[in-house]
């Protein structure tokens, strides 16, 4: 289809549009608990060198190289340059990158609809929020956008390079985190059914499979062997599917009912406030769907329809549920509805249909103003998940005050102790202190810590033993170092301790400016 | 012999001179790193009490007033716990270990005490389950002399905002469970059953009582 001067403008206008969406205030939300120890794992590779791959606890190792190395191309070469804004411009770009995945499109539907999808995809709030966040999901977000469009273009052109794009971008899935595995199977299922119900065809050519596994095998096995260094973490790659069915169907912690996925995205009441998030998205579909069907090129619509509406009840469909999972439903959504609307080049929208699309975009724009900028650590807000808040800088900042006013903070002894490791993020913003131990219980020795940081209901456990087993000789007088408990996140509530003498010898050092 | 005096003297003046050399030995200070942890659970519970976040005041009672719960006969619509015995629930173990608690089936479930004669009841302590915050739905607890809790029935506690439970709509809000357990005045009812009622909490359908204790006096 024919691109003019004007569509070029547009479409560039809606991209930085996106970009600036997803960059603007960058930190106006804390480290989330998942953040934070992505954090550290990319700080330990960028400092050290060291990553290896562990299929039982975390998730695949593109989101850490590919950070280091766009902290590398941003002049950033060691550990101390890294900030909560920089670990995040990752997913922020790949966010961004979204929307250049449309433009090998511009060959079968028209620059409208390819615009519109760019816009959409721009202010999703739920999109811009996960751009936002430093976990795996927007990389495998656009990783199997790309899969699905390349894997399009492939069955639809036969050319060698989409089969080669197509395998790098499920390569790339691969090395980003377990549930690929539904993603495509989801997407090759849509395949399936359109050659069944549109008779799509489905050849695959020997040498185009072989150049296909051939990119799916390069990014796979460079991350995966940690750049050939570990072996062994090509063959832990079989694990995972065991690990992700013991969290699937055991984990409790993140048990959800089947509507959770639903009314996150299309209405969530919490707090006395309603949030309707990608409600806008689901409105268009649904007219796109009852009076815009066969108006335009069906098979692209049928494909991205059908795998968006597959990973949704799939996802739905397993227990284990944490909001950023469903985000991958938007991408191919928001195709569906754009090829529906404005797929043909001489599509004209009837009145009410212009209404429906304007108050749908209008909506998506407001929510994402709210969900993003005005509540983003909000515990209502339905995007938030166990997110840290404002609780969080106040201890951040207290420390960091404390940190440069002891006068050899490598030997002040600070102290953290959780039941179930639960003090995180604190490890991420706690980085500085050279001198801490983290602990799981309370040590023999916690009487030595000048510092200490613990779960609130350890206060009293701990005030016992201070008074009963350590001799008077030995024991220090604590006091509170914040005026209240702190929140870590919601149900996770911290005290803090500080010497007397130190904390009398600081307060001092205060008095006499 | 001038030699030896000599030397001696020697020795003793370095001694004199020398630091004192401490007999203390390096303390070993273990510093564990932070071990790496899964996605926290979401803690995002409707109508939550916020912590008090200091030791809970001690209630007042008369003189007198007792454990008057502790291994009295215990019922429960779940006879066969998953983990556990339903006489765990009143054994006075307020322990939050393994083998301090029971384990109800998931829905709502509940358990109900025979205190053997009318009582006073001033006060009521739960502790469903405190080796992690939790928190538990429905809590509601009911007080009566009648057996079957058909007549002079009185909800003493009730967080159950959707009357899910079919107990009614409660005004009571939700509360993480602390090794201090739950206090719910009682106001001196007088009463010989407690039935107290759950369903399900935060991390699972499932129900949990660590130890009931309910503190009164029998009516004179």
């Amino acid at each position: 289809m024919t691109w003019s001067l004007r569509h070029y403008i547009l479409f560039t206008i809606v991209f930085l549009l996106a970009v600036v969406l997803r960059i603007a205030q960058l930190d106006n939300r804390p480290f989330h608990v998942d953040e934070a120890v992505n954090g550290l794992i990319t700080e330990k590779l960028l400092s050290d060198g060291q990553y290896t791959y562990d299929p039982a606890a975390f998730h695949g190792p593109s989101l850490y190289y590919l950070t280091v190395f766009l902290a590398r191309i941003t002049g950033v070469g060691d550990a101390s340059g890294l900030s909560e804004p920089l670990l995040r411009l990752l997913p922020t770009f790949v966010g961004a990158l979204l929307l250049l995945l449309l433009i090998p499109l511009r060959q079968y539907v028209s620059p409208k609809a390819i615009i519109f999808s760019g816009f959409l995809l721009a202010v999703s709030p739920m999109l811009v929020y996960y751009s936002r966040y430093y976990i795996h999901e927007m990389l495998l977000v656009c990783f199997s956008f790309g899969f699905l469009i390349y894997g399009f273009i492939y069955l639809d052109t036969g050319r060698s390079s989409a089969a080669l794009w197509t395998g790098l971008f499920a390569g790339l899935a691969i090395c980003t985190k377990e549930t690929w595995i539904l993603i495509l199977f989801s997407v090759l299922l849509s395949f399936f059914l359109l050659r069944l119900v549109k008779r799509q065809k489905m050849e695959i050519k020997t040498l185009h499979m072989l150049l296909m596994l051939g990119a799916i095998l390069i990014p796979v096995v460079i991350f995966y062997s940690s750049f050939f260094t570990n072996p062994k973490g090509l063959f832990e790659i079989v694990e995972f599917p065991v690990h992700y069915i013991e969290r699937a169907a055991g984990e409790q912690i993140h048990r959800h009912h089947a509507l959770y996925y639903l009314s996150i995205l299309f209405g969530y009441y919490e707090n006395d406030h309603l949030f309707l998030a990608e409600t806008g998205i689901l409105v268009m579909a649904i007219t796109a769907l009852l009076y815009q069907r066969g108006q335009t090129y069906a098979r692209l619509a049928a494909l991205s329809g059908m795998t968006s509406a597959i990973l949704f009840v799939i996802f739905s469909l397993i227990p284990y549920k944490t909001p950023w999972n469903i985000s991958v439903v938007l991408p191919p959504l928001i195709l569906f509805i754009a090829v529906l609307f404005f797929g043909k080049e001489k599509t004209v929208l009837s009145r009410p249909i212009k209404g429906v699309v304007v108050i749908g975009t209008a909506m998506l724009c407001i929510q994402t103003v709210i969900l993003n900028f005005e509540l983003p650590a909000d515990p209502a807000n339905p995007f938030t998940y166990a997110q840290s808040g404002e609780d969080m800088l106040k201890i951040s900042s207290k420390l960091e005050t404390l940190r440069k006013e002891i006068p050899d903070t490598d030997q002040a002894q600070l102290m953290v102790i959780a039941p179930g490791h639960a003090y995180w993020p604190l490890p991420w913003y706690l980085r500085e202190w050279k001198n801490t131990g983290w602990w799981d219980h309370i040590p023999d020795n916690f009487y030595q810590a000048q510092i200490l940081i613990l779960t609130d209901s350890l206060e009293r456990d701990i005030g016992n033993r201070l008074y009963e087993q350590i001799s008077a000789e030995n024991r220090h007088l604590y006091v509170h170092l914040f005026d209240r408990p702190m929140e870590l996140y919601p149900g996770n509530t911290v005290i803090g301790l500080i010497e007397l003498s130190l904390w009398e010898k600081l307060n001092g050092k205060n008095a006499a400016r | 012999m001038k030699y030896f005096i000599l030397i001696s003297m020697v020795l003793y003046l370095l001694t004199g001179v020398l630091p004192a050399q401490d007999t203390m030995v390096p303390i070993d200070i273990q510093l564990p790193k932070p071990m790496f942890v899964g996605t926290p659970q979401n803690m995002q519970v409707k109508n939550l009490e916020k912590p008090l976040g200091k030791p809970r005041p001690p209630f007042l009672a008369p003189e007198g007033t007792k454990n008057v719960a502790l291994n009295k006969p215990v019922k429960s619509t779940d006879e066969e716990p998953i983990i556990g015995e339903i006489a765990m629930i009143n054994d006075g173990d307020k322990e939050a270990a393994d083998g301090s608690f029971v384990e109800l089936g998931p829905f709502t479930q509940n358990v109900t005490i025979d205190l053997g004669a009318v009582h006073n009841v001033y006060a009521i302590v739960v502790w469903h389950y405190h080796k992690q915050p939790r928190v538990y739905f429905d809590v509601i607890i009911q007080a009566s002399k009648d057996a079957d809790f058909i007549e002079d029935v009185e909800t003493l506690f009730n967080n159950d905002d959707d009357n899910s439970s079919g107990q009614g709509v409660g005004k009571n809000m939700h509360y993480v469970e602390t090794s201090e357990g739950k206090l719910v005045d009682a106001k001196g009812v007088e009463a010989r059953y407690l039935k107290l009622y759950s369903n399900g909490n935060t991390n699972n359908d499932l129900n949990h009582y660590v130890e009931v204790e309910v503190y009164g006096k029998p009516v004179q």
